[in-house]
């Protein structure tokens, strides 16, 4: 299937620099139905939003049922359609033939080169991170459904802008354009900005969605920067091809500011360490099915732009690294900072969604372990380096598979004790054990996985992590083994404030007046939080479940470098050879 | 044409060109404040101007002190603006007041500019002869240029609110600003009907086109009607005048204005709506052409009819605005806004999409 | 046009703009020369007095600063119109060549207008289009009528019963 791709789009390419306009458009219609099948998923997410908006005003259809099942279908029909296609890759050409003429034309007469080149790629990689993005977004669809304090006559809105926000997450783990990568991260952010101000009245959540959005307009201005200095430097936005071509330019200075501003933008996203100060805000402020999702799901397509983006940036399949920044340390050194300042940070907050935000910040530092692996890898190169790297992505989506899970759950444990207690304060969880015993266990089960503790999914992924972690130090790098003692000695950290809620729960006593009520769950609700602690056990013995999709989610490291296409020249894209 | 071989005397032209029709502008402009209170009057049954006129000086013989039916009050007008005193409000932004008449002014001169008033002449003979375009400048994307620079002009209307510091001017600024981009919508895709027609951004060339299937006006009537509407609303002018409504805002933006800056904020206005005037007759009155005289004519004097007729239609056109500006009241503003954002807007855009549709059902 | 037509396209098209320069720089002669050159020359007046640079409202001396808060609404507008602007932008390339490009295109632009004006009816229905939004005002307006209704009901009676 992908090697016949390949060859149309190769011959279609060759078509299109000798033959004048007519044949061309054929041939490009030809691909372009071969194509278009790959961007159904996004398509049909695209339209479920527009139908959403005309639903919502229409006074017959708009009742949230209605909404919720449209939202449902419009991402569980292009989850299922991906999985169709799981096991396949495309690397989309230009098919704009007139862009290839353009480029030698202005290139003849002395202007800089214009590189068409491909803006998506539709490999195992982003189908891994497209599933994640729609399976959380349907996780929110529940919890959204279950959270009885949102105002219902906007539920359209939240919909709408809850599928907006998966579209842009499904762009970003697919783009290879730097200039897509950022329209995708825009498209996200800006749907989540009014997520987090989704409770007009609440102060809180203004304060957060303000916070959120004035630090997400700088980094992503700074990094908008930083892809205007390497596209003034390299002459290209497709990053494989610009990774190519960055390492004949010889400012080390220019290049090292420029990947580092780029990194500032993803950062955001994924809230690491210098870029973390919003989160904390945010998530407080957001309504918890929000912050469920903002926690989860966005975290995780920042993480697939950034690993896409360093891989093009430092490793091509020759083994040259770009020599100007070490990503070795640098990811090994931010990973280390993050879940420092994400635990220690966590220890003090006495509001259980903060604690829990603060927690994820730390969770994003445990998965820049992977992402170190992947740059080892990358940076060893050859057959070794490539095992290396794979174990690191595979590690890296393993365990955010795992912290799907488990943060989903927590956060709808936290969800369900605010509906009784109208508090999301640690307080409210005092002597929860005698109200309901059933929701205190599944909350402890969650806590165990958060927190790494073997009969759980969650120590299944610390423990991938690690292992990813040691092969790489054995590799000769012993700053991952720094980094993995850093990780240990957080893990222990992070027991003192997770074990807080075990104290609350089970040892302290409470009000009597409020303790001797019990506390009642919806139907909806046992299912997020008996489903999710289930799910952490049951997987901790079937987790091999998950390592043939994981390993998928490594199909990025087989992308070949674009030499093919840079002989070629004008009608660039980097040509995809099946495996 | 290479650049190097545009000669000394070419450029000469050219510039005198355009001195020549920047100068006709300028000074026909106040016989059109004239002609618009005349007419004023006469609607109102009133005399209107007509004392200013001829010196009592015995050297113009039985002339002397004939009123001349008050023909040269706007000059006296312009006189007493140029002597006021010019000062600047104590608490405006100094620059910012300073540069607003002049982003009024400026982007609605230079939207002028690219109007076709005629088709040219060639001048000299042989090697030197060369063609002068009667355009002042003739560049490929001219409508895209006479709608986005005149746009420009909206900062103007919103820095002298805002500079200004007070409260009417603000609030002038603020509506206007409001307006101007209300109809704008509207009146870009009322264009964007024509230009498809045309199948050019050139006016030129779309006054060309014109001559060959019949005028805007009777090819497409809905854009024509949705265009000279927003053209009112562009100009502020009377039903659409809320920046300076009078019993409510005073004056509006240009309330702290005196003496020469607020001259150029009501020459900008004229201006303006003599621009607009000159984009109907391109656009949909066939511009320099009229049926039976030629498009393009081959020698000088045949060529000078051309900006004959072109003056003659935008005339036609600013009595029509004149008239509406003292027949019709002032809408409300939430009048104002829904009818261009729930009238005009959709019409425009179901105009729009059929002209396309029926493009490319023809084109079959 | 053959390929040497790019030279000559070029600086005829170099020419017209310096035309526009030549032009730019005229008018920013004339207001400079209208607002501050010509003045002085006549000898405007100075006539410095601090009455005259107050702020002018009407001649009650101003209270408070003149930077006062204006209706959301106005930004409601500014955004909507962003689109608009936008959509009209992208559609000017298409629109001068939309007979040569055909079906196709025509097709994908509707496709494009069809994604806006979804947005556009749902501002429309949700009512950001209104401008009297306020439910103060609607309420008033409620009542009013219902005072009117209730006058004209009265003035009925009265007449039938005077009729009686």
């Amino acid at each position: 299937m992908l090697l016949e791709a390949t060859e149309a789009a190769h011959s279609a390419t060759q078509a299109v620099l000798g033959l004048p306009r007519g044949p061309y458009f054929k041939m490009a219609e030809e691909i372009g139905g071969h194509t278009l099948g790959y961007f159904m998923p996004e398509l049909i997410v695209c339209f479920t939003l527009c139908l959403m908006l005309l639903v919502d005003v229409s006074d017959k259809l708009r009742s949230p049922r209605n909404l919720l099942s449209l939202a449902f279908v419009g991402m569980l029909a292009p989850l299922l359609l991906i999985l169709g296609k799981w096991g396949t890759a495309l690397f989309i050409y230009p098919d704009w033939g007139n862009l290839a003429q353009a480029a030698h034309f202005f290139k003849d007469h002395g202007y800089v080169e214009v590189a068409g080149a491909s803006m998506l790629a539709f490999d195992g990689f982003a189908n891994f991170f497209k599933i994640f993005a729609l399976a959380s977004g349907l996780i929110t669809l529940a919890m959204l459904h279950y959270d009885r304090s949102l105002p219902r006559k906007s539920f359209g809105e939240m919909l709408t802008l809850v599928l907006g926000s998966v579209l842009g997450m499904m762009l970003l783990a697919s783009s290879t354009n730097l200039l897509m990568a950022y329209l995708s991260i825009e498209l996200m952010s800006l749907a989540s900005f009014v997520l987090v101000a989704f409770k007009r009245s609440d102060r809180k959540g203004t304060e957060g969605a303000l916070k959120y959005m004035l630090f997400g307009a700088v980094s992503s201005g700074v990094m908008i920067y930083g892809i205007s200095l390497l596209y003034g430097m390299a002459g290209t936005l497709d990053i494989a091809l610009m990774g190519q071509r960055l390492r004949d330019v010889n400012d080390p200075l220019a290049i090292g500011l420029a990947l580092l501003m780029v990194t500032v933008g993803f950062g955001y996203k994924m809230s690491i360490a210098p870029a973390h100060f919003w989160a904390p805000d945010a998530y407080e402020g957001a309504p918890t099915p929000v912050t469920a999702f903002l926690s989860v799901a966005s975290k995780a397509a920042g993480f697939a732009g950034f690993i896409r983006f360093m891989d093009a940036m430092a490793f091509q399949s020759t083994g040259n690294a770009l020599p100007i920044i070490n990503w070795v340390s640098f990811v090994a050194v931010l990973g280390a900072l993050t879940m420092t300042i994400g635990n220690l940070t966590a220890l003090w907050q006495r509001n259980a969604k903060r604690m829990l935000a603060y927690s994820s910040i730390a969770h994003a530092g445990y998965l820049l372990i992977g992402v170190a692996a992947v740059a080892v890898g990358g940076e060893l190169g050859g057959d070794s380096g490539r095992a290396i790297a794979d174990m690191g992505a595979s590690a890296t989506a393993f365990y955010m598979i795992a912290y799907c899970i488990m943060n989903f759950g927590a956060f709808a444990v936290v969800m369900a004790v605010a509906h009784e207690t109208g508090s999301e304060e640690m307080s409210a969880f005092d002597g929860l054990a005698k109200r309901n015993m059933g929701l205190a266990v599944m909350m402890t089960i969650l806590l165990l996985s958060l927190v790494g503790i073997p009969p759980t999914f969650g120590f299944l992924g610390k423990m991938n992590l690690f292992i990813a972690g040691l092969e790489a130090a054995q590799a000769g790098y012993p700053i991952m083994a720094v980094l993995l003692v850093v990780a240990a000695v957080n893990t222990a950290i992070s027991c003192y404030y997770y074990f807080r809620f075990l104290r609350a729960m089970f040892i302290a006593p409470g009000e009597p007046a409020l303790v001797s009520r019990p506390l009642i769950v919806s139907n909806t609700g046992w299912l997020l939080v008996g489903g999710s602690a289930l799910l952490t056990v049951g997987l901790f013995l079937w987790g091999s479940l998950f390592t043939a999709p994981t390993d998928e989610a490594t199909m990025l490291r087989r992308t070949p470098a674009p030499a093919a296409a840079e002989a070629q020249d004008a009608s660039k894209g980097h040509a995809g050879h099946g495996h | 044409m290479v650049l190097a071989e545009i000669s000394a005397l070419e450029v000469l032209a050219n510039t005198l060109k355009v001195l020549v029709a920047f100068g006709a502008i300028m000074a026909l402009i106040p016989q059109l404040i004239w002609i618009e209170r005349k007419v004023a009057a006469w609607i109102q049954h009133r005399a209107g101007p007509n004392k200013v006129g001829l010196p009592r000086w015995k050297i113009l013989g039985p002339l002397a002190g004939f009123h001349l039916w008050g023909l040269l009050q706007p000059l006296a007008d312009v006189v007493k603006l140029l002597f006021k005193e010019d000062f600047v409000p104590r608490r405006a932004d100094k620059i910012l007041f300073f540069l607003a008449p002049a982003l009024v002014f400026v982007p609605i001169a230079l939207a002028f500019a690219v109007i076709p008033f005629g088709w040219g002449s060639w001048f000299g003979q042989g090697e030197g002869a060369f063609f002068v375009k009667y355009q002042i400048f003739d560049i490929s994307a001219g409508v895209l240029f006479a709608f986005a620079v005149s746009s420009v002009a909206v900062h103007g209307l919103t820095l002298a609110g805002w500079s200004s510091y007070n409260k009417y001017s603000q609030m002038g600024a603020v509506r206007a600003s409001a307006q101007l981009i209300s109809y704008e919508a509207a009146m870009f895709m009322a264009v964007l009907a024509v230009v498809m027609q045309a199948g050019t951004l050139r006016l030129d060339e779309i006054v060309l086109a014109q001559t060959q299937h019949g005028w805007g006006i009777l090819t497409q009537p809905v854009a024509f009607v949705v265009f000279l509407v927003c053209a009112f609303a562009e100009t502020n002018r009377a039903p659409f005048d809320f920046p300076e409504a009078e019993p409510e805002l005073i004056a509006g933006y240009h309330l702290e204005y005196g003496s020469m800056k607020f001259g150029l904020f009501f020459l900008g206005e004229y201006f303006g709506m003599v621009v607009q005037c000159s984009l109907l007759t391109t656009l949909f009155l066939g511009g320099w052409t009229l049926p039976g005289i030629p498009a393009k004519p081959d020698n000088f004097w045949m060529s000078l009819t051309g900006p004959i007729i072109f003056s003659a239609k935008v005339f036609l056109l600013l009595l029509l605005f004149i008239q509406v500006r003292w027949t019709l009241p002032r809408f409300r503003f939430d009048q104002l806004m829904s009818l261009g954002w729930k009238r005009l807007i959709p019409i425009a855009l179901a105009n729009l999409v059929f002209t396309a549709l029926l493009g490319v059902a023809l084109s079959r | 046009m053959a390929a040497a037509t790019f030279q000559e396209l070029l600086s005829n098209t170099m020419f017209q703009y310096f035309l526009v320069f030549v032009f730019t720089a005229f008018g920013v002669v004339f207001v400079i020369l209208n607002v501050d050159v010509l003045g002085k020359l006549l000898f405007r007046p100075v006539m410095p007095d601090p009455l005259k640079l107050t702020t002018y409202e009407c001649g009650e001396p101003t209270i408070g600063s003149s930077w006062v808060q204006f209706d959301i609404r106005f930004y409601t507008v500014a955004l909507i119109f962003i689109v608009f602007d936008v959509e009209v932008v992208f559609l000017f390339p298409w629109a001068a060549v939309f007979a040569k490009l055909g079906a196709p295109a025509f097709t994908k632009v509707m496709i494009f207008v069809g994604v806006l004006a979804v947005g556009f009816i749902n501002a429309w229905k949700k009512g950001d289009l209104d401008w009297v939004t306020s439910i103060a005002a609607h309420d008033l307006a409620a009542q009013k009528d219902a005072r009117l209704a209730r006058a004209r009901q009265r003035a009925l009676e009265t007449e039938e019963r005077r009729a009686a």
